[in-house]
């Protein structure tokens, strides 16, 4: 066994610049004015509260669009900058499921991949915190198995005609825009480059949008519906055939989030106040071991924000924070089962116990939202050299 | 990683690799002190990155972080970490340094101090490689404030622990020492507690690649262990542990000379990584299946270090607990505030 050889991934201690710091501050001032009077279940959601409201007062701060160029709207900070406010307002429960998608990849991906009229059309009204993006990627039989959709997308003289289902798009009901992945080759050969992605305007005719009830009877996701539906030529993003590279890349942005870890950050500050100023060996020892477990996290997606920031493509650093990070958000649900075992409800007088009900219930999406963490640690193993 | 700290790492990944075999391994748990090992390591310089005040703290503590993390990965049978720490606490009080190999522990007892000169009585239990070493630095219980370096060791009772590393009891009965200001008891245990992290991560990365290796070459039912997905999956997940392992040792150990943020940094390294070790060492065996719990196998060397290391100087469970007071104490408004503080 060679002792010296490098591991397959890199993860450093970084620090953030005081810019970021000086940045926190700000976004906690403006955040305890607007989200302190949300009751705490709604906070609960996290990144699945969708608020067009609130999106634009984020929007008015300089707060989407964090690190784009000026010219389309954005602000030209930092990706460290852009990690503190993204922690910021998750741990804080801002409700920010509306321009989430579209800040957080749909705009990079245009920004690297899509033309000029495209940017200038769409980046702008998202940092504003209005324009909104909803993701086609699955379909009904192409759940983790991305490269075998089959939604066809055929060229014309009038465009791209477009026929087939897609599926757990979130928010598609509200968003004007998404970013669809579709089939435009065939063949043996064409499995991965026959995939084309295009940014399709959702209010055109031949479109049909229809909610899926979660387990909590929440819409949030939707199928989607193409029926024979004409997008303009220029509805093509990047290049044609290369849909699945650029989708990968859109991957990146998807994985690497402090969202990846603080999705149950309202439970877990719901279970320090149940603890009380003076708890049980036990209730300390378990809030200590979940403590130490946030700060690994936030090292380890600072580090990749730090990656990111130099214009590395951390993708196994990114799998490997999704997959430990899920595994703690899930687990905090059951943790204060344990502890407690109080029995969670949406009617509870305690706003603890609603919190739990709300997380205990939506913890499963956490290991399949932006792949599942068999997909991941698929990834992980490729990395580590296994496959 | 700095020029220097690179220099330390291919340094002393060159020196363990041709000193640290699984031969010397088994000698050294059948009671053999690794003499040529000891003065190579002595020779090539390693013992005062800590203790060498040319350099920046934030420089001193990374050089010392990545020779842990080499050696941890060798396992090098010495007490490494313990005397790089008693040298630097020594050379930073001014005090003379004495040759040859250094411990610390935890002194249950009562001590007598006039100005720098002490007397104690009492024990000290469990002490890294104390029968090796000629002098120890003791947290000295009675003066709050301040250790101790005892230096004659007192009465020896030879112990070690499950991975034949010596664990010796210590007797002291009117014993001469010399006082150490401004490092306290408790700041001696989370320094405890942050050497052993970063070993921890070492040995963690270790059992990773003998693991992906062995899955690699092993072949079960026509295939490489390697190609089952059950097998992918664990070692995913032991990849997970090995980076939030590695991480937050780092941090700890960027602490080491500051006191009053290691506090908490010790403990949250220490959680972590006995989390960590507890996973990696079931999912390390599982997939080496019967030939790793054989003597033969080198497996073990690794293993055994991580379920003694994650219990000393503080198990993840005392640590958690503190952890866990301290977050309550700091109450459920200010919690993610505490986390983010840097200060």
């Amino acid at each position: 066994m060679n002792l010296a050889q490098p591991l397959p991934f890199r993860f450093q201690l970084a620090s953030l610049p005081p810019e970021a710091e000086k940045l926190r501050s700000e976004v906690r001032a403006f955040l305890a004015g607007e989200v302190q009077a949300f009751a705490p279940e709604l906070r609960a959601q996290s990144w699945s509260g969708f608020n067009p409201e609130f999106s634009r007062k984020l929007g008015a701060r300089g707060l989407i669009g964090l690190t784009w160029p000026k010219q389309y709207g954005g602000h030209e900070r930092t990706a460290l900058e852009r990690f503190v406010v993204t922690e910021e307002l998750l741990a804080g429960g801002a409700p920010v499921a509306a321009h989430w998608v579209a800040d957080r990849q749909s705009g990079p991906l245009l920004l690297k991949f899509g033309t000029e009229e495209q940017r200038r059309r769409v980046l702008p009204g998202i940092a504003r915190g209005e324009t909104y993006f909803a993701i086609g990627m699955s379909e009904p039989d192409s759940g983790s198995d991305l490269a075998s959709v089959r939604t066809r997308a055929r060229k014309t003289g009038d465009g791209w005609r477009v026929s087939g289902t897609k599926l757990w798009s979130s928010w598609a009901h509200k968003a004007q825009y998404m970013i669809a992945l579709f089939r435009t080759g065939e063949g043996a050969d064409q499995r991965q480059l026959g995939l084309t992605q295009f940014l399709v305007d959702m209010s055109l005719p031949g479109i049909k949008v229809r909610p899926i009830a979660d387990l909590t009877g929440h819409a949030h996701f939707n199928e989607v519906i193409f029926d024979d539906a004409l997008l303009p030529h220029d509805a093509l993003i990047g290049a044609e055939g290369q849909g699945w590279a650029q989708v990968t890349a859109e991957l990146a942005y998807e994985r690497s989030g402090p969202e990846r870890f603080l999705s149950s950050m309202m439970l877990l500050k719901q279970l320090v106040a149940a603890a009380g100023p003076d708890p049980s060996e036990r209730v300390a020892i378990a809030l200590g071991r979940l403590t130490a477990r946030l700060h690994a996290l936030r090292k380890l997606s600072l580090s990749v924000a730090t990656q990111l920031q130099a214009g590395a493509n951390p993708a196994l650093e990114a799998a490997l924070v999704k997959d430990v990070g899920a595994v703690f958000e899930q687990d905090i649900p059951d943790i204060a089962h344990d502890l407690f075992g109080q029995e969670p409800s949406a009617q509870a007088l305690d706003a603890g116990l609603r919190v739990q009900a709300q997380l205990t219930q939506v913890a499963p999406s956490f290991s399949l939202r932006g792949g599942t963490r068999e997909i991941l640690r698929g990834i992980i193993a490729r990395g580590l050299g296994l496959r | 990683m700095s020029d220097t700290a690179q220099l330390i790492h291919d340094a002393a990944h060159r020196l363990f690799a041709q000193h640290v075999t699984t031969g010397l391994l088994h000698q050294c748990e059948s009671g053999v002190w690794p003499e040529d090992l000891w003065d190579a390591v002595e020779e090539a310089g390693f013992l005062d990155t800590l203790a060498d005040q040319d350099s920046l703290p934030a420089e001193r503590a990374a050089n010392t972080a990545v020779l842990l993390r080499v050696a941890a990965r060798h396992l090098a049978p010495i007490p490494l970490g313990e005397t790089i720490v008693a040298r630097a606490l020594l050379v930073a009080r001014k005090v003379k340094v004495p040759r040859g190999p250094l411990t610390f522990g935890v002194l249950e007892g009562h001590t007598h101090t006039h100005g720098d000169h002490a007397h104690l009585e009492g024990r000290a239990l469990r002490v890294p490689f104390a029968r090796h070493a000629g002098n120890v630095v003791l947290s000295a219980p009675s003066s709050g404030e301040g250790v101790l370096i005892a230096v004659r060791r007192g009465k020896l009772s030879e112990g070690a622990n499950i991975a034949g590393e010596p664990r010796d009891d210590l007797a002291f009965g009117d014993t001469a020492g010399t006082t150490i200001v401004g490092v306290s008891g408790d700041d001696l245990m989370a320094i405890g507690a942050a050497l052993r992290a970063m070993q921890i991560a070492g040995a963690l990365e270790r059992v990773l690649l003998q693991t992906v290796e062995y899955a690699r070459t092993r072949v079960q039912f026509g295939k490489a262990l390697a190609a089952f997905q059950a097998i992918q999956q664990q070692l995913a997940v032991l990849a997970g542990h090995t980076a939030a392992a590695g991480i937050v040792a780092e941090a700890a150990m960027a602490d080491i000379e500051a006191p009053e943020r290691l506090s908490r940094s010790a403990a949250i390294a220490k959680v972590r990584v006995g989390d960590a070790a507890t996973a990696a060492t079931n999912i390390a065996h599982q997939v080496h299946g019967a030939i790793g719990i054989t003597k033969e196998h080198s497996l073990h060397f690794a293993t055994r270090r991580l379920w003694s290391w994650r219990a000393e100087f503080g198990a993840d469970a005392f640590w958690a607990a503190r952890l866990g007071r301290e977050s309550a104490r700091v109450g459920s408004e200010s919690y993610w505030s505490s986390v983010t503080h840097t200060g």
